[in-house]
């Protein structure tokens, strides 16, 4: 086969392509019909017809079948070949009167290359077809033709045909019987059932939901043999692997979908396979309708007296397995509203936000109670600024989304490069409230500046730099609101969005309304440069959280690059600090944006390099994989998986005081719990998937496989834990 | 003050943001009317091909493999020769893009490339090797050939076969449909493409 292989790369040397070509037309319009195709002489198919007998009589239906021999490790295609491919074709020439079916094809095996899935059959394959003797017949021997087009591949493609002749009534073979043979082949054919068969599309997945009559053709299919072979081009993305679950005696299949948009689908039909080796598969027809919106008042088909019927209480039980909601996808748009509302307001204590706004806060207090207006105005000011930029951030967001990346809510902390640059912003900003940071030459700083409130458009700014300084903390605390928002229309989405701002804004836009609350706040006096200087204390302990989770996504190098950036930053705000003199506030600019520009190119280069996250720093538990969790899920264990990242505060947390502590250790030992984490400090699609499962989009992510029962055989459904964990929610969750 | 503060600080974190993500390998579907995935590649003759500086045309993306009996149906006959030329005689940029991994079946250097160019006597704007089949991934390329049309305004309006015959058989190529000249003439007159997905048919890409 290599030795074919190289033989055909010869001839088909560049320099005599042309030629080569030339030959080609030449043969093939001299031999119009019987050409060959293939340039050597070798063939790496075999084809004969078969007839179940050679004796009819007029009217008779006889089965006759195309057999191909495969060389070793070549293969031909199905009737939907899938990414690559044409499906094997026979032409026939029949005597006048005679009819001949549709090809049944067998079962295919699925063939993986790359990024690339085809569906095809190796070694050997038999194709059948129906063939109809009119009420007439002629005298003596009839002969019928079978042209056979075959593309034969094994990573190259070969075209061959073979012409093959069937005779029938022949006086000299009148009683040849091949009918074990064509009997044999049936047995491989894909098997008709009966049964509910819906598809719709949730979660950018496709969803089949297939609840066969007869449930025991289902007991040798696992989550892991299970798949489907649509019969029609662009219904699946054949190389993404299928998520399965087999419950109550319905297959449920999610699947990226293909070129074809879902609802463009009138129906889907193909096969529901349960593998096995090599030319092993079983198949199962099925033609999937698509379910109508109204999942809840569909009733569950009764069943006529097949060969499995369900006991009353089955039938009760179950339910349509398209009513499935997405687990963690049962949070409507009010709530969301709350949650973001209630999340923006928390927001404001956030070590990287809390002294911007304490700022912004104190300049009320200077502005005298006959300045309500004006006070007023600021805070609508700064409430726009916060939400536009909410709202501009969400657009983006979606923008991303609707191009076809798959992001997830804190994605923005994937990038090392936005994380140094969230660094250098935050050790400006603390700089600058220490009074080190001066600018233009003037005395007064940017924090007097700001307690005392200039124009409505710094208080807008103030909205936008707050929103900005609070990413790194809207990230982990965020994650349902925005796991929700993701998922839906973009109105909906940016509502939420433009709520999460609001209720940052909100404290600020009340002291600013609400004359009296501002009394409550203490008279101005020189106590305020001091409690400005110690708010830098919060902007730098973020900082430093930053670079750490730099370290994380980029090793030691990347983390010196950040440091020299922030030296660049100190030296440029020290230069500026020498007041008045031109020159060196001219050097300071240069030098900032020399090194800034610098330590970003080089930290992007970095990007490329990103070390995994080390695993070590994680006492127990094997890193997430999606094979690793499918094994698992086969087993009879329960499994605990926790999703975190290390820019993630309250993962980070949670971990801590609830799940690396002694007791959750030992109540893991004693329920033999298998214990995975994924680490989505960098991008990762396998964790972005599994997240989005949940209908989440960010970090953490606890879910609990409770263990299989050992009398029904069949595991409890997956559990989500809550977002925040105390040892007694997981020892609730997992104890029970 | 504050305010030139917060301008430079703005700045700062969505410069990075613009080109950071912009140039980021992300996992792009390509979708009927969507946004085509941006690539920047060196062409064989050395030059540096940008698809975003190719707004304004229209720009055909081929995947070709030399040595694919479908391609060399398509170039036998001169069907995508005639199929090119017609293309760019009316302004449409054409790109020929060979994905075929090192080692592969297709795979070629630069100087083979540009020789197969003058002997197939290829009307293509330019012809792009991309060996580690990074740009084939980005459009999901599948066979070869497999045709995409990317309208002026840089949406994808095309996406699958060169035409109707699924066949390997230089005969095919008569009375077959053109699809990508279907989506160019429906392009350039203003109309929606009729057909603008189909399944491309082929030799896989050999990536």
């Amino acid at each position: 086969m290599t030795i074919k292989a190289s033989t055909i790369y010869k001839l088909f040397n560049v320099r005599f392509l042309p030629s080569l070509m030339f030959i080609a037309i030449a043969c093939l319009a001299l031999q119009p019909i019987n050409a060959k195709a293939n340039p050597a002489d070798e063939r790496y198919t075999e084809a004969q017809v078969i007839s179940e007998r050679s004796a009819v009589k007029p009217g008779d239906e006889i089965t006759v079948a195309i057999n191909i021999k495969l060389k070793p490790h070549w293969h031909v295609y199905w009737d939907n070949p899938g990414d690559s491919g044409l499906p094997v074709r026979i032409d026939w020439t029949l005597p006048k009167g005679f009819e001949v079916s549709d090809i049944k094809w067998p079962v295919p095996d699925k063939i993986s290359y790359d990024i690339l899935v085809n569906y095809g059959y190796y070694n050997d394959v038999t194709l059948l077809q129906t063939v109809k003797v009119p009420d007439t017949l002629p005298e003596g021997k009839i002969t019928l033709t079978a042209q056979v087009d075959m593309l034969v591949c094994n990573e190259i493609c070969i075209p061959e045909s073979s012409t093959l002749s069937l005779h029938l009534n022949d006086p000299d073979n009148l009683n040849a019987e091949q009918s074990e043979f064509i009997t044999a082949a049936q047995t491989k054919l894909p098997k008709e059932i009966k049964g509910q068969f819906f598809f719709h599309e949730a979660d950018a997945l496709l969803h089949l939901s297939l609840t066969p009559e007869n449930r025991t053709i289902l007991n040798t299919a696992t989550e892991d043999n299970t798949e489907f072979f649509p019969h029609d081009w662009g219904i699946i993305n054949h190389v993404a692997m299928p998520q399965v679950s087999i419950e109550n005696g319905s297959i449920t299949i999610k699947h990226e979908r293909g070129d074809q948009p879902v609802k463009d689908l009138k129906t889907i039909s193909g096969l529901l396979v349960i593998k096995g080796d090599i030319g092993q598969n079983i198949g199962f027809w099925v033609t999937a309708k698509p379910e109508n919106g109204d999942t809840t008042a569909k009733p569950i088909a009764v069943n006529k007296g097949n060969s499995a019927p369900l006991s009353p209480s089955d039938t009760n039980n179950a339910p349509a397995p398209s009513n499935h909601p997405p687990p963690g996808s049962n949070i409507n748009w009010f709530s969301a509203l709350y949650l973001a509302l209630l999340g923006g307001m928390i927001l404001n204590l956030m070590p990287c936000v809390f002294p911007v706004l304490s700022m912004k806060a104190l300049s009320l207090i200077k502005m005298k109670d006959k300045e309500h207006k004006r006070a007023r105005l600021h805070g609508i000011a700064y409430t726009l600024g916060i939400m536009l930029s909410f709202l501009a951030f969400g657009g983006a967001l979606i923008a991303f989304k609707e191009a076809g990346t798959t992001l997830g809510w804190g994605f923005q902390l994937q990038n090392p490069l936005i994380v140094a640059t969230l660094a250098y912003l935050l050790f400006a900003i603390g700089l600058n409230l220490m009074g080190f940071f001066e600018f233009g030459g003037r005395l007064t700083n940017v924090g007097n500046k700001l307690t005392r409130g200039d124009s409505l458009s710094s208080s807008f700014f103030t909205g936008a730099l707050a929103t900005i300084v609070a990413t790194p903390c809207t990230a982990p605390f965020m994650g349902a609101a925005m796991g929700f928002a993701l998922t839906q229309p973009t109105a909906v989405s940016l509502s939420v969005f433009a709520m999460l701002g609001f209720g940052l804004a909100l404290p600020y836009l009340f002291l600013s309304f609400v004359p009296a609350a501002r009394h409550l706040l203490p008279k101005p006096g020189a106590w305020m440069n001091t409690f400005k200087q110690l708010l830098a204390f919060p902007m730098f302990a973020s900082a430093i959280w930053l670079i750490w989770v730099l370290s994380q996504q980029t090793g030691a190098e990347g983390v010196l690059l950040a440091l020299l950036g922030l030296l660049a930053i100190a030296f440029s705000a020290w230069l500026i600090h020498l007041e008045n003199i031109g020159i060196a506030r001219a050097i300071a600019h240069i030098t900032l944006v020399i090194s800034l520009l610098l330590m970003t190119l080089t930290l992007s280069s970095l990007r490329s390099i990103q070390s995994p996250p080390t695993k070590e720093a994680y006492a127990m538990g094997a890193p997430y994989q999606k094979e690793t969790l499918s094994t698992l899920l086969k087993g009879d264990d329960p499994i605990f998986v926790e999703m975190t990242a290390a820019w993630c505060i309250t993962c980070k947390l949670n971990h801590a005081v609830a799940v690396n502590i002694e007791s959750t250790k030992k109540l893991f030992r004693d329920k033999n719990v298998q214990y995975l984490i994924g680490d989505w400090t960098n991008q990762d699609e396998e964790i972005t998937a599994y997240l989005d499962t949940f209908g989440r989009n960010g970090v953490p992510l606890y879910v609990y496989y409770g263990k299989r029962d050992t009398v029904t055989q069949t595991r409890p459904k997956e559990i989500v834990l809550p977002q925040v964990l105390t040892p007694a929610i997981v020892k609730e969750y997992i104890g029970n | 003050m504050f305010k030139k503060l917060t301008y430079a600080l703005l700045t700062l974190v969505f410069i990075p943001l613009a080109f950071g993500w912009v140039s980021a390998p992300v996992h792009a579907s390509v979708e009927i009317g969507k946004p085509a995935p941006d690539f920047t590649a060196t062409d064989i003759h050395g030059n540096e091909f940008n698809l975003a500086d190719h707004k304004g045309k229209i720009v055909v993306l081929e995947w070709t493999n030399h040595l694919c009996p479908f391609v060399v149906k398509q170039y036998s006959t001169h069907n995508m020769q005639n199929t090119q030329k017609t293309a760019t005689d009316n302004g449409v940029v054409w790109v020929s893009i060979v994905s075929s991994a090192p080692g592969k079946q297709g795979y070629v250097t630069p100087e083979e490339a540009a020789q197969i160019e003058k002997d197939v006597d290829a009307h293509a704007t330019t012809r792009i090797l991309d060996p580690t089949g990074e740009i084939g991934k980005l459009y999901a390329a599948k066979t070869t050939p497999h045709m995409f049309v990317i309208s002026a305004q840089g949406t994808v309006e095309y996406n699958g076969a060169i035409d109707d015959k699924p066949s390997p058989r230089p005969e095919s190529v008569e009375g077959a449909h053109n699809l990508v000249l279907a989506a160019l003439d429906a392009l350039s007159t203003g109309r929606n493409v009729d057909v603008p997905l189909t399944a491309p048919y082929g030799c896989s890409v050999k990536y």
